[in-house]
């Protein structure tokens, strides 16, 4: 896909004061204070609830709310309309019209925008759709679908992407095309908001996370600096063909590893995330060989936890 | 570069055409002008030079309950049903104001729905009323009335549609609304109140305040006046002694009119304040 060619943005793409949205006596966003800048890819991560969704409904204009959003320094509350030509949107669940073709829902889209067809074919090859323009939407898979949002969001070449939960109902294949379809767009300079609760949707596709909870923004930064912060690791279970010596032992822990216990004939490692590749290559350098593997990584619910000082039932 | 609006007006009407729904209604509305016995007598080769004047007053009585059902049973899916499937949410994700999307929507199915009546009363209106200009001109102002019922009633399903929480609550309300001013209003209010306790007084509000009973009185009012002639009910006879015939027309029409805009305007003031489901 060409790069960019649509309307650009200014410095801060999203400029969010003071945002509150309230159902009853219940604040799904709390006093929401967020500047993204032009350009930037933004995780927003939290348990549910945290009013992740609810802040993209805010910005798109979507819910009423109290509190100023603008987009490209116009307001969403005041000219929501226009604030969205800057914005393409994929909500968690794709919302098509089922009794229509492939082609046909592009089209309906590109008229809503006022964008000419001319994109269609382009968009459909990138999502990888080109052979289903024909296709009723509802003959297509859930990835299929979530593809052809992509694509439906991508029409009229808006610099700004709103993702909510993106990969949420994708299997890991349909995960990693998809993140790899982000990737080229943000290769070209989009900027791109996303939920999500997916790890790997966070360590492949940025570094700057936002992390609400009950509303409020409580952690900003990166991945790896909330799992130092947090103190989460990962584990490493290494089987290795001869005995686990102590040289073994040694390597691992020159190499990043800690807390080194053996069980059941395999060695178990408590690392940084990072670190795990580099203490296999490590032991593979020194002559060792590998039988098997197995990574348990951190994950984000266990974050969450962490940080909002909750517990798990 | 069209704009919004009439994008999503195309579509709701391309979507009754695929439907197949828009053409089974103007089938429906072609028989129902035409009249079974037409066809039967037609058939027989006897049928009476008179026929169209002998059941042109059954037909108001056949198409003015029918007209509100079809509408009422389509708008009040229109927004619930887009809602629950996520469309709707979508669609206003997109550079369109929730007054183009409303408007768009509201429109698209009065075409249709318009379109329709057209075809199938039309149709017959070519083949037996054109005959005779009296005939013809009471058939056309059956059919304007039909119109702008059928327009009052998507105004009325578009108030349930922006209120309901899913598509079928919806056509559930839409359906009983459509029982309210048909079968309870007709029979139970309207009838007791002329027949049994006399109240000439709430008669005249208790019709203005049903758009089915202001279209069956207008329609009829128009027949009597016809040469065609034909019996006005107690409630379009009490007006036509209080007010006169053409002031009660001139009111009765006025009020259809406010009949399609207030429910229009109260259903567009919700969505428009209404978050985004």
């Amino acid at each position: 896909m060409p790069p960019n060619r649509g309307p650009e943005l200014s410095s801060v793409a999203i400029e969010a004061k003071n945002v509150i949205k309230q159902y009853g006596s219940f604040r799904a966003v709390d006093g929401l204070t967020i500047d993204i800048e032009t350009g930037g890819v933004v995780a927003l991560l939290g348990p549910n609830g945290a009013g992740k969704t609810t802040f993209l409904k805010c910005i798109l204009g979507l819910i009423g709310f109290r509190g100023d959003i603008s987009v490209n320094g116009i307001s969403v509350q005041d000219h929501g309309k226009e604030a969205r030509r800057f914005v393409g949107y994929v909500p968690q669940n794709p919302s098509l019209y089922e009794g229509i073709s492939v082609n046909e829902t592009l089209r309906f889209y590109a008229d809503v925008r006022g964008t000419p067809y001319g994109k269609i074919r382009e968009l459909l090859e990138f999502v990888g759709l080109d052979l289903w323009g024909r296709a009723k939407v509802t003959a297509l898979s859930m990835g299929m679908k979530q593809r052809l949002m992509l694509a439906t969001a991508l029409l009229a070449d808006p610099p700004l992407l709103l993702l909510d939960e993106p990969t949420a109902n994708l299997d890991i294949r349909r995960q990693l095309e998809f993140r790899s379809l982000l990737n080229t767009l943000i290769g070209q300079g989009k900027t791109v908001v996303f939920t999500t609760h997916i790890l790997g949707d966070v360590t492949e596709l940025t570094r700057n996370i936002l992390v609400l909870n009950k509303g409020k923004l409580i952690a900003t930064g990166s991945v790896e600096q909330l799992m130092k912060q947090l103190d989460l690791n990962a584990h490493l279970y290494i089987n290795l063909e001869e005995f686990a010596s102590q040289k073994a032992r040694d390597i691992i822990v020159n190499s990043g590893g800690r807390d080194i216990t053996e069980e059941n004939g395999w060695i178990v490692a408590t690392c940084d995330p990072e670190k795990k590749l580099a203490i296999l290559n490590s032991l593979r350098d020194a002559g060792y060989k590998i039988k098997d593997f197995k990574v348990e990584d951190p994950n984000l619910e266990t974050a969450f936890l962490r940080l909002t000082g909750e517990t798990n039932a | 570069m069209p704009s919004p609006f009439l994008v999503i007006m195309k579509k709701e009407f391309r979507d009754s055409l695929k439907s197949r729904w828009l053409i089974s209604f103007a089938v429906t509305f072609f028989f129902l002008a035409l009249g079974v016995p037409y066809i039967i007598l037609r058939g027989g080769g006897v049928l009476p030079e008179d026929y169209p004047g002998m059941v042109v007053s059954t037909l108001v009585s056949l198409s003015v309950p029918l007209v509100p059902l079809i509408a009422l049973a389509m708008s009040s899916t229109s927004v619930s049903g887009e809602r629950e499937t996520g469309t709707l949410e979508f669609l206003l994700a997109q550079p369109a104001s929730k007054m183009e999307v409303f408007l768009g929507k509201y429109l698209g199915l009065e075409v249709s729905i318009t379109l329709a009546m057209l075809l199938g009363y039309g149709t017959a209106e070519l083949l037996v009323y054109s005959s005779n200009p009296v005939f013809a001109l009471q058939f056309l102002y059956g059919l304007l009335y039909s119109m702008m019922l059928s327009a009052a009633a998507i105004s009325i399903g578009f108030v349930v549609s922006v209120l309901s929480k899913g598509r079928v609550n919806a056509q559930g309300t839409g359906i009983f609304i459509w029982f309210l001013l048909v079968i309870i209003y007709d029979i139970g209010f309207l009838g007791v109140i002329a027949v049994v306790l006399n109240l000439n007084q709430y008669l005249v509000p208790m019709t203005l305040a049903n758009p089915v009973e202001v279209t069956r009185t207008l329609s009829l009012m128009h027949l009597a006046k016809s040469p065609l002639g034909g019996e006005l009910g107690p409630v379009a006879t009490y007006m036509n002694r209080t007010w006169g015939q053409e002031l009660t027309i001139t009111v009765l029409t006025s009020v259809l009119s406010l009949w399609i805009i207030i429910p229009l305007g109260i259903s567009a003031l919700i969505f428009r304040k209404q978050d985004a489901r």
